[in-house]
């Protein structure tokens, strides 16, 4: 009975959370002027009018989920990995070299090696950050962010440089072999076999996470460095093999987009799905299965977002006013009445 | 010479927002919080310091309202994080990305009618006019670098000292290193650790607010989308090179504004380096700074991102 | 004495959440006395003067000072009223000076601060008391026993007439005790009130002038000092006969277990904390290591782990090789059982259920798992026999461990450490914080790995303790050992040892370098 109470008590906060974001963008619409019934239903249209629709929900879930996965085993693991974004864009990168070069495989190896491309860039992108937290003690926070913007620099001259496609206006790259191409799921719709991808591995994390133990050993880490290190586990390894993991799902999302979306390279591919994840992950309270449905949700708003803007003239850019208020609201309820203090590793003599 | 002296000049305007807001987030750090919002609450001040000095005709009308806007915005990471006790580094991206979004949408509905896409002309503003210090401003390489600029970067070099004076010889710099280090022990001698919190925070989100006002009605004359594109997290970079200190975040920010007005010396130069590794440099600096300081952690305040709970 | 009463609490009580720290509880204090306050921990005693401090709020009663009903909100309203509170774990900044710190947040000292002035006024009441504290000098360089005199200028300074000392003894050596209290019957005849938090029986006989004992929150009785003795205290104490005393047979000793060598060990603030130790446990005896706080024993403890690097020296486990370079998980298979000296920080991950607590360092044992799985039914029967075996109080396997009471925590950690059988154990601070229940069940647990024929090594600055399980007693004294004696070794000779007289060769040898 009690376990039931404490259960529905996790199922209430984000929905209350999501009711009060909605609330304040309605307010925020309305204060600046904005028709906001109509925007809100252009929104509510976008998604579910019909399979069409629908599928490009479900198309702009798809990297959101694995994002969103990658952030939630990292936060897990105690590592604020904020650099899910660039992890996304070097594996979007990674595949669209792999997706240009060896145009000639077989669909059945080239979409293989192009989300293995993405794991290994996004997993090599993120490995960085994480030595140097778990070596030297450099706080993730501040390097995965610069990542972030050296990694959308480095985008910037992939598309104006090597892989320029001269026949385009804009800096973009040459599309990849069609070979490489996810294929759809529902034909006529825009829904790629990416976001079944994403929901299979947001089960594998999530047994990972909760029935090995590793993930019993990322979570100690997370919980408590100190402890974990003095009951024996290499808390060091277990940070960076977590970032290497995080940085791989993130890297992964990028290959699907590309992949499965856009099919070349250029410079917005991702209009923020590494910073969207924060919000989707602490809103599933960083559990992997949990992270399906907030991604859902703003896999919604970012389709909706366009029709948003024809609709009734509001700026895309308001599904981050979205996200900022849930990410705020919910890390007040997060906050646990027990006191679980933080714990740090402290290290001393070396 | 005159070259060094220029680019001295032009290192110092590109350090200035960085040291205005990082000693702003130096203070709200030494009382223990850490706040990475600040990269969204620098970018609401640039924005609103351009609504403002556009809408009322006055570059100090937008400055106030740069810091009014900031201190609202910041107020949000205080109330989360001092009273609720929130995820400090959580809050800080929610409010990234919350100011992103809410920068936008109302520039493009103030002054593009909600128009998405690129706007053809940019509207400009008057900014901050240039006031040379008679006298000063005609030494050699200093006078150009200290004594040749706007009064925010004045502002900035002014708050140096006086932060420097605050947190060394003062009561009140004593307090704040206290509940930044052992809030405990400040709350057991009588010292409000809440209200200190409060305070430390509310005086950065005016410098930050003072620092993105300067990117939008001083060094340049116009708001644009994600201008502060990093500086709010450099900031942040800057004050731990300066290890806490006024000085030290003096000479992290001018390292930093000499990174910058290298890159774009290397660009005017035409040294064929592509653009975007240019661009990359600040942020590979950043990532360089604060690995190199990791080595020596003495001085980051011991209460650091921990919320502080009276029994 | 005079009489006057300086404080008077009548029927206070406090509540955290639905547990009752203090009940009903009256209490007087008389100008010019020493007024022990007597309680196990978890008694009532420090949440009582943490009431009078203004630290906490009381739910219900009334406190007076000085014959006015006062209502107390923070410290700051206690110390206009001329309370001061010497803190168990000291209450100051490291970073900053004795003047700084002993003028933090007062007025007095105005906005922009004269230091010199300041220093000059620390002087002053240094000389008065003949404290010999250096104004100017850095908290953190300062040894715990200036650093408690610091705490003591503080609330002189602050112009304090009645001053609170929560168990001011702990971190101090017996000459420093004995210090200590000169000052305190000093402070006494000049008018101070003092009240002398404490759990130390003799402490209470030898100095104070009347005694309180609290039991579960409740005063159970005030007594004149000169009108008791130690049996009458305990039991009130108590409630029952306990006995903590030395209660071990002599027995054989078998091969050595754990070896160290010539061990140097660097403290975190990069200087050598362990200077040139080396000792053997065999098999069968408890060694222990007796110092006052802060004289290296805990980094010494932390690189028998593999917590802490060692820099020179070698340590041998098992008959195992010399080894210099180790690690925790080294050590758990080569047979060490530990028990760290901070449960929360170090021992358990306080989220985690308790069945996750007792599996940490064997999840990976093939017990515990089923192929790429946990096996969670072992898992699950390994925790209820356990619970079941150290007798842990909980509501199941899987309540958080951050949930449970203090002396719960510790025996979910002695379960897991003892469960695994090791041939060493390891056990630091094996009962700081608990309660005599509690205190009563640990050791008897090590006595049994000794009896068992472990190797068992107890560091701890508890001397009681020390002297109670131990075979030999090893006395660390600025990061090397002073002395070993035998368990029967007098107080006296002890405590020279703790304040590091007799020094060994080995010392004179480091402090030569």
């Amino acid at each position: 009975m009690n376990k039931f109470k404490e259960k529905l008590r996790g199922f209430a906060k984000p929905f209350i959370a999501i009711i009060i974001a909605f609330i304040i963008c309605w307010l925020i619409l309305v204060i600046s002027g904005y028709d906001a019934p109509k925007a809100f239903g252009a929104l509510w249209n976008s998604g579910f009018k019909n399979i069409k629709s629908f599928g490009t929900v479900l198309n702009k879930t798809s990297p959101i989920l694995f994002t969103g996965i990658a952030v939630a085993f990292a936060f897990r693991g105690n590592v604020f990995n904020i650099g899910a974004e660039g992890q996304l864009l070097l594996g979007a990168a990674a595949a669209t070299w792999v997706g240009t070069t060896f145009t000639s495989l077989p669909s059945y190896l080239l979409i293989p090696l192009i989300l293995l491309s993405g794991a290994i860039a996004g997993a090599a992108f993120a490995y960085i950050p994480g030595y140097l937290k778990a070596k030297h003690g450099v706080s993730e926070v501040i390097t995965t962010i610069m990542f972030n913007y050296i990694a959308l620099q480095f985008i910037g001259f992939l598309v104006r440089g090597p892989f320029k496609d001269t026949s385009q206006m804009e800096p973009q790259s040459h599309p990849i072999a069609a070979s490489g191409f996810l294929p759809y799921i529902i034909p006529g719709t825009k829904l790629h076999i990416g976001f079944v991808l994403g929901i299979v591995f947001a089960i594998i994390i999530s047994i990972i996470l909760f029935k090995t133990y590793f993930g019993y050993e990322v979570r100690a880490v997370g919980f408590n460095p100190m402890a974990a290190k003095t009951g024996g586990i290499a808390v060091e390894r277990t940070m960076i093999t977590t970032m290497l993991i995080s940085g791989a799902l993130a890297g992964i999302g990028g290959a699907i987009e590309l992949a499965g979306t856009t099919h070349y390279l250029l410079e917005g591919i991702s209009p923020g799905y590494g910073f969207t994840a924060i919000a989707v992950s602490i809103l599933a309270a960083n559990n992997p299965i949990g992270v399906i449905f907030s991604a859902f949700l703003f896999g919604l708003l970012s389709a909706g977002a366009t029709s948003m803007q024809r609709a009734a003239d509001v700026s895309a850019s308001f599904v981050n006013i979205f996200q900022g208020v849930i990410i705020i609201f919910i890390s007040i309820a997060a906050v646990k009445s027990v006191g679980h203090k933080k714990l740090s590793l402290k290290k001393g003599g070396n | 010479m005159e070259q060094l002296a220029s680019f001295l000049a032009a290192s110092m305007r590109m350090a200035a927002p960085l040291l205005i807001a990082a000693l702003g987030l130096a203070i709200s750090e030494r009382a223990g919080m850490i706040n990475i919002g600040a990269e969204g609450v620098m970018l609401m001040g640039a924005f609103s310091a351009y609504a403002g000095a556009k809408l009322i005709g006055s570059y100090w009308a937008g400055m106030g309202i740069a810091i009014i806007v900031s201190v609202l915005m910041i107020s949000i990471f205080a109330i989360t994080t001092i009273t609720f006790r929130a995820e400090q580094v959580v809050v800080g991206a929610g409010i990234n990305i919350l100011c992103a979004g809410l920068s936008s949408v109302v520039y493009r509905k103030l002054f593009y009618g909600g128009f998405e896409g690129i706007a053809s002309t940019t509207i400009t503003v008057k900014t901050f006019p240039e006031l040379p210090i008679p006298g000063l401003s005609q030494i050699p390489v200093l006078g150009p670098m200290l004594f040749n600029h706007n009064i925010v970067v004045y502002f900035g070099l002014v708050m140096v000292v006086v932060l420097w004076f605050i947190i060394n010889k003062t009561s009140l710099g004593l307090k704040l290193i206290a509940v930044g280090e052992h809030p405990k022990a400040a709350d057991s001698l009588g010292i409000d650790v809440i209200k200190l919190r409060y305070l430390a925070t509310l005086f950065s989100g005016i410098m930050i607010g003072i620092a993105g006002a300067y990117l939008s009605i001083a060094q340049s004359n116009a708001f644009a989308e994600n201008m502060t594109s990093g500086r709010g997290f450099i900031a942040m970079a800057v004050v731990i090179l300066g290890k806490w200190s006024p000085i030290g975040i003096f000479a992290g920010s001018l390292l930093f504004g000499g990174a910058n007005s290298l890159q774009m010396s290397i660009q005017n130069l035409g040294i064929t380096i592509p653009r975007n590794f240019v661009l990359m440099i600040p942020y590979i600096a950043t990532v360089l700074a604060v690995v190199a300081v990791s080595k020596n952690k003495v001085g980051a305040p011991s209460a650091q991102g921990i919320p502080y709970r009276k029994a | 004495m005079s009489g006057k009463k300086v404080i008077k609490m009548q029927g206070v009580y406090k509540y955290f959440g639905n547990f009752c720290a203090n009940e009903n509880v009256d209490f007087d204090l008389e100008e010019g006395e020493v007024h022990g306050l007597l309680g196990e921990n978890g008694a009532g005693k420090s949440t009582l003067m943490n009431v009078l401090y203004g630290l906490y709020t009381h739910d219900q009663g009334i406190v007076k000072i000085n014959g006015q009903e006062v209502n107390i909100k923070s410290p700051s309203d206690s110390i206009k009223l001329g309370v001061g509170m010497v803190h168990q774990h000291f209450m100051l900044i490291p970073q900053l000076t004795v003047t700084q710190n002993i003028f933090l947040g007062m007025s007095e000292a105005g906005f922009i601060l004269n230091i010199k002035e300041l220093e000059q006024q620390v002087q002053e009441v240094n000389d008065k008391y003949g404290f010999n504290v250096h104004p100017d000098s850095v908290i953190w360089q300062l040894p715990v026993g200036i650093q408690q005199k610091v705490e003591i200028l503080k609330v002189l300074l602050r112009k304090a007439k009645i001053l609170i000392l929560d168990e001011p003894t702990a971190v101090l050596t017996p000459s420093e005790v004995e210090e200590l209290f000169v000052s305190v019957k000093k402070l006494a005849k000049q008018g101070y009130s003092i009240i002398l938090i404490t759990h130390k029986l003799d402490e209470i006989m030898a100095y104070t002038d009347r005694v309180s004992v609290l039991r579960t929150g409740k005063v159970i009785g005030t007594v004149a000092t000169s009108e008791t003795n130690i049996d009458e205290l305990t039991t009130m104490m108590v409630g029952r006969d306990v006995s903590l005393e030395r209660d071990i047979q002599e027995q054989a000793t078998g091969a050595v277990l754990l070896e160290v060598k010539d061990l140097v060990v660097k403290s975190d603030k990069d200087v050598p904390a362990v200077k040139g130790v080396s000792f053997q446990v065999r098999a069968g005896e408890i060694l222990g290591i007796a110092g006052v706080d802060g004289n290296g024993q805990l980094e010494l403890g932390e690189a028998i782990t593999g917590l802490r690097n060692i820099i020179k020296g070698t340590i041998s486990i098992n008959g195992s090789a010399e080894m210099t370079h180790i690690k925790p998980k080294t050590m758990l298979s080569a047979g060490l059982g530990h028990i760290p000296d901070d449960r929360q920080r170090k021992g358990l991950v306080l989220p985690f259920g308790i069945k996750e607590n007792l599996i940490m360092g064997s999840q990976r044992s093939k017990k515990y798992n089923k192929g790429f799985f946990v096996n969670k039914k072992a898992i699950n029967d390994h925790a209820a026999e356990l619970i079941a075996d150290f007798d842990i109080r909980c509501r199941g396997i899987d309540q958080p461990a951050g949930d449970l009471s203090g002396g719960n925590q510790q025996k979910v950690i002695l379960a897991r450490e003892v469960d695994r059988n090791p041939d060493i154990l390891l056990a630091i601070q094996p009962t700081r914080g608990l309660d005599i229940g509690a205190i009563e069940f640990v050791r008897g647990k090590l006595k049994e790995a000794r009896a068992n024929g472990k190797a068992v090594l107890l560091i701890s600055t508890d001397l009681d303790e020390i002297r109670t399980l131990s075979d030999r007693i090893a006395v660390m004294y600025n990061g090397y050992f002073s002395g070993e004696v035998s368990y029967d070794a007098s107080l006296n000779e002890i405590g020279m040892l703790m304040a590091g007289v007799n020094k060994n060769k080995n010392a004179e040898a480091w402090e030569g370098q």
